[in-house]
């Protein structure tokens, strides 16, 4: 696997103000899928927006598919290559009609009329919105207009999709759909780069980055960074409850694994701990 | 003691006679008392916001009484702009209906409507920003300069500052970090403590008003499902879970537990709790 996406000595400042990203090196292998966990103000979507040239380094390099984010001549290019979906589903719907919308960027690039109603239509399957194809987008709930904003996306076919809290603004059945469409779309081989600070959101990718001041604060795998419960903790973030219990219970002198992050596992931890006692 | 809010068979229909037309709350009986503090949870459309609506006379009831301390709210004679003094509503992302210049002016935008006179509104500028945890150097910032967090506290400071018996939260806490979360909670936990008020908070986030509420009131297709004591409604987790909520979840890992024929509690929703189930099933820890 080779890196999709690298950030070199990312440095990153307003004007005049303070750093709000500090010397940060990233690299993203193709077909990831990386949550990226951060409180707010801790420059994570500063980071995100790196990722398409919508802000470029102030100081160090940040490349994607090999294109340099600073030179003006790969801006189309890198636009194609990196689809971007942000928080609030009501700032990204264009069109009435739900498949005008997911159509609108094709539209803008000049593709053939057929072509684009068939990736209008695998677009919209691809995110469980065939059926909506003719409906007025007015009508839609926060979850389904996200749905719709990545349709539009990855109508354009691109290799990385970054989505920066496309959850924060939803309600629990919308943060579900949205999470296990992009997960969908990652098996399928799109590199996913995901902002949030939900915590069981983060656990369903493959690696976390938790970002601090500007900082990488740790990087691994979900089991990983969430065995530091303390230190994310201590940067305002949170574990999973499942998480803590752990915690809990080997204060207690209980041998339990450090980090249990979904329902499934901490059920057969507890299962055991419950039938060994049992058996005693 | 009587209650300081009271509906009565309390309905409302939108579009009538329009092929849209939907009973969205449909005949709501509930009494709600000076202090307490009542999460309100269900499902997108399952008829919370209109009801809180209702509470402050923003809607109108298709039928049904609705009472402010022991007045009916919609009869001739009664002061429908004093009820939205007396009962203080945040939207959902209030910090998008911040308009004045300055931090203070905005806050000053409701005590100014009440009449208030000018020493009081300025102590109770104060007094507001103490109270969503904000330097009053900001009074003079635009609201617009400020971060989200921030000015979303401007936005219920706004509301605090009028004083209202009963203060309405519609999902205070979404879009916040975890942290934020907790300081927002832990803002408005102490304000009803200083106050002696009401509060009422709408949340998805169940975690969050097993914290710091009461009383839990769910909705579910436009009626009341429940409204009890925290415990007892988390003693219905499995029902809660099959209405789609959002239960907590260590609350889903110990219904679990419970199918597969261990015998665990039902009602427990955090962590704390499950431990202090697990050690005092497995006899105790070694601490």
């Amino acid at each position: 696997m080779s890196s999709i996406i690298t950030a070199e000595n990312l440095t990153f400042r307003y004007n005049d103000g303070k750093d709000i990203i500090k010397n940060l090196s990233l690299e993203i292998e193709e077909g990831d899928f990386v949550a990226i966990l951060g409180h707010n103000g801790s420059g994570k979507s500063t980071f995100a927006k790196h990722l398409n040239a919508i802000l470029t380094p102030t100081e160090g390099k940040v490349t994607v598919a090999g294109l340099d984010t600073s030179d003006d001549n790969n801006l189309a290019a890198i636009r194609r290559t990196v689809g971007m979906v942000f928080q609030n589903p009501d700032n990204q719907i264009i069109a009435t009609v739900v498949e005008e919308d997911v159509a609108f960027a094709l539209e803008n690039l000049g593709v053939e009329r057929e072509e684009m109603l068939r990736r209008v239509d695998e677009a919209l399957d691809a995110v469980g919105m065939l059926k909506y194809k003719k409906h007025s987008t007015t009508q839609l709930s926060g979850g389904q207009k996200q749905r719709i904003a990545i349709a539009g996306v990855i109508a354009m076919n691109p290799k990385i999709i970054v989505l920066d809290e496309p959850t924060a603004m939803l309600d629990p059945k919308g943060r579900a759909d949205v999470v296990k469409t992009v997960k969908k779309l990652n098996e399928q081989g799109v590199t996913v780069v995901f902002i949030t600070h939900y915590m069981d959101e983060a656990a369903q990718a493959k690696r976390v980055v938790v970002i601090d001041e500007g900082e990488v604060l740790i990087d691994g795998t979900p089991h990983y960074v969430f065995q530091n419960a303390g230190l994310l903790t201590s940067v305002g973030l949170d574990v999973p409850q499942s998480t803590s219990l752990m915690f809990l219970l080997r204060r207690y002198g209980l041998q339990v694994p450090l980090a249990v992050l979904t329902e499934e596992e901490c059920i057969s931890v507890l299962s055991d701990i419950l039938t060994r006692k049992n058996k005693t | 003691m009587n209650p300081i809010l009271k509906a009565e068979n309390l309905s409302h229909v939108y579009g009538v006679g329009t092929p849209f037309e939907k009973v969205a709350i449909d005949n709501i009986n509930l009494e709600i008392f000076e202090n307490e503090f009542i999460g309100v949870i269900g499902r997108t459309g399952s008829g919370k916001s209109t009801l809180i609506q209702h509470l402050n006379g923003i809607l109108r009831p298709s039928s049904g009484t609705l009472y402010y301390d022991g007045e009916d709210c919609w009869a001739k004679g009664f002061s429908r702009n004093a009820l939205r003094f007396n009962v203080g509503l945040v939207f959902q992302y209030p910090e998008y209906q911040l308009f004045e210049e300055t931090v203070e002016k905005d806050i000053a935008f409701g005590p100014k409507n009440m009449g208030l006179p000018m020493v009081e509104i300025e102590k109770r500028i104060s007094e507001s920003l103490r109270f969503v945890g904000l330097d009053d150097s900001v009074r003079t910032a635009s609201p617009f300069e400020l971060s989200g967090g921030q000015k979303r506290r401007v936005a219920i400071a706004g509301i605090m500052a009028m004083e209202p018996k009963v203060l309405i939260l519609d999902e205070p806490t979404a879009g916040l970090d975890p942290r934020g979360r907790d300081e927002i909670l832990n803002k408005i936990s102490e304000y009803r403590a200083e106050k002696k008020s009401t509060v009422i908070l709408v949340s998805h986030n169940m975690e969050d008003i097993s914290r710091v509420c009461n009383k839990v009131l769910v909705m579910k297709d436009s009626k009341i499902e429940m409204f009890a004591p925290v415990d007892e409604v988390f003693e219905h987790s499995a029902e809660l879970c099959a209405m789609g909520l959002n239960v907590p979840q260590i609350t889903r890992i110990f219904l679990s537990l419970k199918e597969k024929g261990f015998d665990v509690p039902s009602s427990v929703y955090t962590s704390r709790q499950a431990c202090d189930a697990i050690l005092k099933l497995t006899g105790g820890g070694a601490e």
